[in-house]
């Protein structure tokens, strides 16, 4: 359950976000200042208002009995002071140049100049100048405003008197007093209990009372005005302030990327580069670690980040499952593949050449471990036991079931029991118990006479097995069906017999072939079965071409096990047998291989002795064998020529692996069979080698 | 195997009857030694031979050396088809002087 908490990337945000709103300020701010201009004017105003008081004390104080400043002024004034009203507009406008010259003692270079009679007002001049000097620096002219009362005639005059720049045109107005001005001003006596905004007045009226030429006037009132604009600097101080604010507004902005990335971005890098190398580890196959980021902070990103690194390790550890879980699999599917292999090893081997039989047998499980099996054994030295059979179901418990029942046919009968019918009922009964999964088999059980190829049998609901006779098309021999092993005890099973011939085959086989499907479900069928049979052909081509048939018909999956057995009854012409032999038995053998082919075709009867002496020589040289050595040869007279099959018990080899030589590299004595395999190779029409049942048998077609 | 053989000026001719298999060729080098041989041109007559393996090739071989070590050359007549067939198959057809 994840704590929640006050949002950490919230609070940055706002704090951050503060930041931005600091800059947005300064930039109103610097704008504004711009805006407002008069607000920066008016500040030097005030200072104006404060060197006005100054200006106006030293002047007024300078106005005293002592000076003569305003001779010039009054007498022009006096001039015109009583025909004033009828003067023009122009004319009613005071020049008082001289005025001025003698305020500033030689000025209009823009600075205040005083007489030095003036020295004793030294503070107040050098406050003046401080001031005035500010207040110059962005105005171009001040100019003072002069008030005065003519009491005599009642009227107010203003002089207005620049302090630089238009310094030489001054002027001023006359105007009749207003009856507030001549009501204040009647009074010979300012009390001081006078109220009156004009405190100035008030303090100075008395004593800025002056007589001249025996006039009385009233200087009561003293401004600066400014005029002018902005020069220069003013403008450039605006401009570098407005840079500053910029400045640190940028200032700002970078320091609020900084800190955003440093503890927002990234750090959301920091977490998503764990989840992305991690993601790589996983495709590129490498061995996986949670992968750590530096990330200090305690906000809603570490915490992303600690759940990414909380994932990783589950998907390091589920991982680790999977891969045992493969490994378990890995482990089952060898166990399967053991599991076949005892199986297939526990059937008899897929070739088997007993005098003038040739057995050739195959079984597929459709999954890795079947059902089906096949089985043939030696009853004694005149019979062969054999066996095909098929177990319900499929797959390892089919499988188990499987070996039981052969186990079961085959023990009884190499007991005395020597019926087929008999050996059915034993091996039913032996199934039936411990048998509580309920699995049966069907099964064809034959025994066949070696000498008279007399087949018995015995069937347990397996599909009769047919039989080509030589030249015909293949035939269901004649069975009843009887009833399945393992399912009821006590069961009998007819007795039956077929006497084969010379060049018969039987073929068996289970129902996994004929009940091959194809795309369309349907069955490859016995008729199909018995086209790809044909007029028959050696066992062994007879069942590949049975598979290839099969397999090219249901154009993949196996639905259930196929197993056959094809078994050619050959003629045995001859039959001879050496033990321990000696190079004499060749002899012998050739005499005797001679002899019977030799009415025949000479030829035939020298390549089979050429043959004979050296496979022969071969097997006496150089085969090894654990007790005594035997050789057996067969001959079969047949349509496509003669057979002759040489057996021997020597250790496994085929000297059909040797490579061809020829004169050149037969030289030395000590290769095997070198030349002499080149040899029976040319003189043979066909040459095949087998190992089975622990014997070595070349099937030689001459 | 029947071996018989007449020398006549600087020529031995050896006549075999039967087979030239394992035992006919031992029968072969133990009759007619190097002894035998030396310092003759030798001729095999196969005329009455049915078959020849492989001993009996390797016995040409010694035969067709030793000869050919002394500057001595070996022939062999009358082939029959099977034997011939042999020949073929094997090279020796091209190593041996075949009438």
């Amino acid at each position: 359950m994840a704590k929640i908490r006050r949002s950490q990337i919230l609070t940055k945000i706002i704090a951050l976000t503060g930041g931005l709103t600091l800059f947005v300020t300064a930039i109103t701010l610097t704008i504004s200042s711009i805006v407002s201009y008069n607000k920066l004017k008016q500040s030097y105003v005030n200072d104006c208002g404060d060197a006005n008081h100054l200006m106006s004390g030293f002047f007024l104080d300078s106005v005293g009995p002592d000076t003569n400043i305003f001779d010039t002024l009054f007498a022009q004034y006096e001039g015109m002071a009583d025909r004033y009203d009828t003067l023009s507009e122009e004319d009613k406008v005071i020049y008082i140049k001289d005025f001025n010259r003698s305020l500033y003692g030689g000025g209009g270079n823009g600075t205040l100049g005083f007489s030095q009679d003036m020295g004793r007002r030294a503070n107040i001049y050098n406050d003046l100048l401080t001031k005035a000097s500010t207040i110059n620096a962005y105005y171009d002219t001040m100019l003072m405003d002069i008030s005065i009362y003519d009491v005599a005639r009642k009227k107010d005059i203003s002089f207005f008197v620049p302090t630089q720049g238009i310094a030489d045109n001054p002027s001023g107005y006359i105007t009749n007093a207003s009856e507030e001005a001549n009501a204040f001003f009647a009074q010979s006596e300012l009390t001081e209990t006078v109220s009156s905004n004009n405190d100035f007045i008030r303090s100075y009226a008395k004593s800025l009372t002056r007589e001249v030429n025996g006039k009385t006037y009233i200087f009561y009132s003293t401004n600066v005005i400014l005029l002018g604009t902005l020069n220069k600097n003013t403008t450039e101080q605006v401009a570098s302030e407005l840079l500053a604010c910029l400045g640190v507004s940028l200032i700002l902005v970078t320091a609020y990327a900084f800190l955003a990335k440093a503890f927002i971005v990234n750090n959301v890098k920091k977490a998503s580069r764990s989840a992305q190398d991690f993601v790589a580890m996983m495709n590129n196959n490498l061995p996986l670690k949670e992968v750590e980021a530096n990330i200090r902070t305690h906000d809603e990103i570490s915490d992303l980040y600690r759940d990414i690194i909380i994932m990783e390790k589950q998907i390091i550890t589920y991982v680790d499952h999977i891969k045992k879980d493969a490994a378990i699999q890995q482990r089952m599917e060898a166990e399967l593949q053991v599991a076949s292999k005892i199986q297939l090893e526990s059937l008899p081997e897929g070739s088997f050449f007993t005098h003038g039989i040739e057995l050739r047998a195959s079984m597929k499980p459709a999954k890795t471990v079947g059902g089906d099996f096949y089985d043939y054994f030696p009853i004694d030295n005149q019979h062969l036991g054999i066996v095909i059979a098929d177990v319900s179901g499929k797959g390892i418990p089919a499988a188990l079931f499987m070996m039981k029942a052969k186990e079961a046919v085959k023990s009884v009968a190499l007991t005395s029991i020597k019926t087929p019918g008999q050996i059915l009922y034993e091996a039913n009964n032996r199934l039936c118990q411990n048998n509580k999964e309920n699995y049966f088999v069907t099964l064809f059980f034959g025994i066949i006479d070696l000498k008279t190829y007399l087949l018995r049998y015995a069937n347990a609901a397996h599909l009769a097995p047919l039989r080509l006779e030589k030249g015909k098309d293949a035939k269901p021999i004649e069975v009843s069906p009887n009833f399945v092993l393992g399912a009821v005890e006590n069961m009998t099973f007819e007795e039956q017999e077929i006497q084969l011939g010379k060049d018969d085959i039987l073929f068996l086989y289970t129902d996994g072939v004929n009940e091959s499907i194809d795309e369309k479900e349907e069955e490859f069928g016995q008729q199909r079965l018995i086209q790809a049979l044909g007029k028959g052909a050696s066992p062994l081509e007879l069942i590949d071409h049975v598979t290839a048939e099969v397999a090219a018909f249901a154009k993949g999956e196996a639905f259930d096990d196929m197993t056959m057995m094809a078994i050619k009854f050959n003629q045995e012409d001859l039959h001879l047998y050496y033990e321990n032999p000696t190079f004499e038995n060749i002899s012998d053998a050739s005499d005797k291989v001679g002899e019977l082919l030799e009415k025949d075709d000479i030829a035939i009867a020298s390549k089979a002795g050429v043959i004979l002496d050296e496979v022969m020589n071969n097997i006496i040289s150089y085969a090894k064998t654990k007790g005594k050595k035997y050789i057996e040869i067969s001959l079969f007279r047949e349509e496509e020529g003669i057979t002759l099959r040489i057996k021997d018990n020597g250790k496994r080899f085929n000297p059909l692996e040797t490579k061809k030589r020829l004169v050149q590299d037969s030289l030395e004595e000590g290769l095997v069979g070198g030349l002499g395999i080149s040899v029976v190779r040319s003189l043979a029409k066909k040459v095949d080698y087998t190992y089975s049942n622990q014997e070595n048998i070349l099937n030689i077609t001459l | 195997m029947e071996i018989t053989s007449n020398k006549v000026e600087g020529t031995l001719t050896i006549f075999l009857e039967g087979r030239m298999d394992t035992v006919g060729a031992q029968e072969l080098t133990d009759k007619i030694t190097l002894e035998e041989r030396k310092g003759f041109d030798l001729v095999l007559d196969f005329a009455k031979l049915q078959y020849i393996s492989s001993a009996g090739l390797r016995a040409l071989i010694v035969f067709k050396k030793d000869a050919e070590a002394e500057g001595k050359t070996l022939k062999i007549t009358h082939v029959n088809p099977v034997v011939t067939e042999i020949f073929q198959a094997t090279g020796f057809n091209r190593f041996l002087n075949i009438e």
